[in-house]
């Protein structure tokens, strides 16, 4: 299953699910950045950038991911300065980086550009006592993750 | 007395013609269904039962037919989705903006998730806009299931026509088929996943089996499960 759309080339493992849309364009007449939602568990119609409306759902076992573009002159800045989409570990996961504190859920987030679009990818797991294989499903999912240069 | 003969040989010709115009009528008959395929001829060939393709009637799938493993489309907002239809279930409406009969579905679906069967995730699916009215699929656009615009999904699952739906479980399709009013088919749909519970997809009878063996004693390893027969 390949979802292309916005630049990016997703290869989904099965059980995945994904989304991309574009946000509100920072300069009228531009388009919009790209925003990319993936989970193991459904996607709704309304949920949040940082996917408020869908980490409430997830099992223990379950992902979801944020990947949000910022504008192309950012990514020259330091904050961005990671240039390849990142390898999550279990180590990089804490209850701490989330949006919003939920019992068990635990997270991380990443700053990076490639093909000179700046990204901040941000990640929940829905258990952190079991970060280890969460991280790996993620990573798996980005392994298949392809972004270009065109938007 | 010659005109009793001569009136009784008139009932036998009558009769005669009768019977005659049964026969042939039978013979045609005959010869419909052998054009169909279903001559009696096939019956002792012993080939198994005979394809028949009738217009307007949309042929069985196959049970070991391939489904597609996701759907991917557009949302009416612009928004490219991939949804996996591997795990778990997903009952596919697969609507249009133009058909009459859908218009029952629409407004069903109008205003919140009716009951599915199975449990199912409810998703409407329609061709690429190109191939539809936006604006009516706008006015038409329920306020909680999610619309498709997937001319792939339409062809990846063969769809005859709309309105037509599908329910998959777990990757493979359990039911499928169209009516008038979503009472019908959710009914419908209904019967086809109580019937796959019942008799069972691949790892319901793994469970059943494995449950028959244990009762009988016999667990993984046990050499009766390795003899040739």
């Amino acid at each position: 299953m390949t979802l292309v759309a916005g630049g990016l080339r997703l290869e989904l493992a099965p059980g995945w699910e994904a989304r991309v849309r574009r946000q509100a364009p920072s300069q009228p007449g531009q388009p919009g950045n790209v925003l990319l939602h993936a989970a193991t568990v459904a996607l709704p119609e309304q949920r949040g950038d940082f996917g408020s409306g869908v980490v409430e759902t997830l099992g223990p076992d379950d992902a979801f991911i944020a990947m949000l573009e910022y504008d192309a002159k950012d990514a020259g800045k330091v904050l961005f300065k990671a240039s390849r989409i990142p390898v999550p570990k279990p180590s990089d996961f804490s209850p701490d980086v989330l949006q919003r504190t939920r019992a068990g859920n635990t997270g991380a987030q990443w700053f990076f550009s490639v093909s000179g679009r700046a990204f901040s990818l941000h990640a929940v797991l829905g258990s952190h006592a079991r970060r280890a294989p969460g991280a790996t499903k993620v990573a798996r999912l980005l392994q298949g993750l392809t972004i270009g240069t065109t938007r | 007395m010659t005109g009793l003969i001569v009136g009784l040989a008139l009932v036998v010709l009558v009769l005669g013609v009768l019977v005659a115009g049964l026969l042939r009528s039978h013979a045609e008959i005959l010869k419909a269904l052998h054009e169909l395929g279903a001559g009696l001829e096939l019956d002792r060939a012993g080939d198994g039962p005979a394809p028949v393709t009738i217009d307007g009637v949309v042929p069985p799938r196959r049970s070991d037919s391939p489904v597609p493993d996701s759907l991917v489309g557009t949302t009416l907002d612009g928004e490219s989705v991939a949804y996996s239809l591997q795990g778990g279930s997903t009952l596919l409406a697969f609507l249009s903006s133009g058909c009459t009969t859908c218009q029952a579905f629409w407004s069903a679906f109008a205003s919140g998730t009716p009951a599915v069967p199975a449990a199912a995730r409810l998703l409407v699916v329609v061709r690429d806009l190109d191939e539809e009215s936006e604006s009516e699929l706008r006015s038409r656009r329920p306020a909680v299931v999610p619309v498709v615009c997937s001319t792939t999904g339409w062809d990846g699952f063969d769809v005859p026509g709309s309105p037509y739906f599908v329910l998959v479980q777990d990757g493979r399709v359990v039911g499928e088929g169209a009516g008038a009013s979503w009472p019908q088919v959710a009914n419908l749909l209904g019967h086809a996943a109580a019937d796959t519970a019942l008799h069972g997809n691949g790892a319901v009878r793994e469970s059943r089996d494995n449950d028959v063996l244990r009762a009988a004693g016999i667990e993984p390893g046990h050499p009766s499960l390795y003899e040739a027969s």
